[in-house]
């Protein structure tokens, strides 16, 4: 199998960075929903820091993906109706724009609460706003929202995946996965 | 326990000197230390830095005086978070607040104990405080001892009086004072 994407197949390393970073953007989603509901206290504050190293970790994947994506661009897109492509389309291109704003504005927000950022123990993330009140209070808000719409067009994608694979039975979801 | 209590009284009974007597305070052995509650779990903080005049006259109480000046940004809350939470904005705001500070204004005592009442600043605002503080002799030390002396400051505080109120939902308002300073004639 091929590391790189060819015109018909998705390469080694577009299908890996999928879906680990799909698994790991469900799992933050539930791990931040989670941590905001909590009562904290001494045993379980530090959840807050490894969420957040945790999403810088998905952040840097994330970067790596578009990167990748500029110099290897997907194979041709299976027969679909022109507005199906469009709407393919939109939904990709919002999904890579909220996976960057997602972690941008929890890197923001958690930075403006003045609060350091571990990476699991091994250094410290720079701040990247001063600490400032009412920018964290807006930015973690922002954050929270467009994770929630994140996942919501997830749904759709995967909606659209599956109707593909089972509905149309094309080899799209196979072509992700093989 | 590091030292043997002496009670107050007793120093106080035995003591000859008219003049209140000034004391330096050893920062490496002193602990200016205090308990908070977060998550309804008691935390010892402390200040790493701070400066501490005493002058007791064991004749007169009411002619004693103590200062104190608690150095902001060496606030510790614990635990790293909970040092960042007291230093930030939001608690402290040990940038534009660098002191705390402590100046009493009458002293009496009653038994082994004495009450300091006087003004606390935190965040610039001022306002009344009473503090217990009791004296110590160290372990071994001989009954009359008053050039080494413990002394033990307790109190409460509500954080709230002096707009250091974040992390509300975590962080009880109350904190118990609770200093503990090893102080010698100077
Ligand atoms: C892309 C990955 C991420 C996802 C999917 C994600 C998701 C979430 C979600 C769903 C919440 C709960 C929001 C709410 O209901 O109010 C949350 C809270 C939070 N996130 Fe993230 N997050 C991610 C990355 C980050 C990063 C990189 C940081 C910081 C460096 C961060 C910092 C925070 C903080 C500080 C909170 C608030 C916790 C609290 O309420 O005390 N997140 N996150
Ligand atoms: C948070 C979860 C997910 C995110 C953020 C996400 C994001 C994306 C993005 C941005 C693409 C476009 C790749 C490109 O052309 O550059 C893509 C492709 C794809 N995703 Fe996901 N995905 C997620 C979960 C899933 C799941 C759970 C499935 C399966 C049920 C799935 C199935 C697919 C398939 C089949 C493609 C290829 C579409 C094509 O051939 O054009 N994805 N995904």
């Amino acid at each position: 199998m091929s590391l790189r994407n060819t015109q018909t197949r998705f390469g080694l390393i577009t299908k890996s960075l999928h879906w680990i970073i799909a698994i790991g953007l469900w799992a933050l989603f539930f791990f931040g929903k989670y941590i905001s509901n909590l009562e904290l206290g001494p045993d379980n504050f530090h959840l807050i820091p490894r969420h957040k190293a945790f999403g810088i970790l998905m952040l840097g994947l994330i970067t790596i993906r578009i990167l990748w994506r500029t110099t290897n661009p997907p194979p041709t897109a299976l027969p679909a109706k022109p507005f199906e492509h469009l709407i393919a389309k939109l939904v990709h291109v919002a999904l890579y724009i909220l996976m960057l704003a997602t972690p941008l504005f929890g890197w923001i927000g958690a930075s403006a609460t003045g609060f350091s950022i571990p990476f699991f123990g091994l250094f410290d993330i720079p701040l990247i706003w001063g600490e400032d009140e009412a920018v964290a209070d807006l930015l973690l808000s922002l954050h929270g929202y467009s994770a929630m719409a994140m996942m919501a067009l997830a749904l759709l994608h995967i909606a659209a995946a599956l109707y593909r694979h089972f509905i149309k039975r094309d080899e799209t979801l196979r072509r992700m996965i093989r | 326990m590091r030292f043997l209590f002496s009670l107050f009284f007793v120093i106080i009974a035995s003591a000859a000197t008219a003049a209140p007597i000034k004391y330096d305070v050893n920062k490496d052995t002193s602990d200016v230390g205090f308990i908070y509650t977060f998550g309804g779990k008691d935390i010892k903080g402390a200040f790493n830095d701070f400066d501490i005049d005493v002058a007791i006259d064991f004749k007169s109480l009411k002619n004693s005086t103590v200062s104190v000046s608690l150095k902001t940004q060496t606030a510790s809350g614990g635990f790293i978070f909970g040092t960042q939470a007291m230093r930030s904005k939001k608690i402290l705001s040990a940038k534009a607040f660098p002191e705390i500070t402590f100046l009493s204004k009458s002293v009496t005592g009653r038994g082994d104990t004495a009450q300091i009442l006087g003004d606390i600043t935190v965040r610039g605002i001022t306002k009344p405080l009473t503090l217990t503080a009791q004296l110590f002799r160290p372990k071994g030390s001989d009954i009359n001892e008053r050039d080494n002396l413990i002394m033990k400051i307790t109190g409460t505080l509500d954080r709230f009086d002096f707009g250091a109120n974040g992390y509300a939902k975590e962080v009880a308002p109350d904190l118990k004072i609770n200093i503990e300073a090893f102080i010698k004639k100077q």
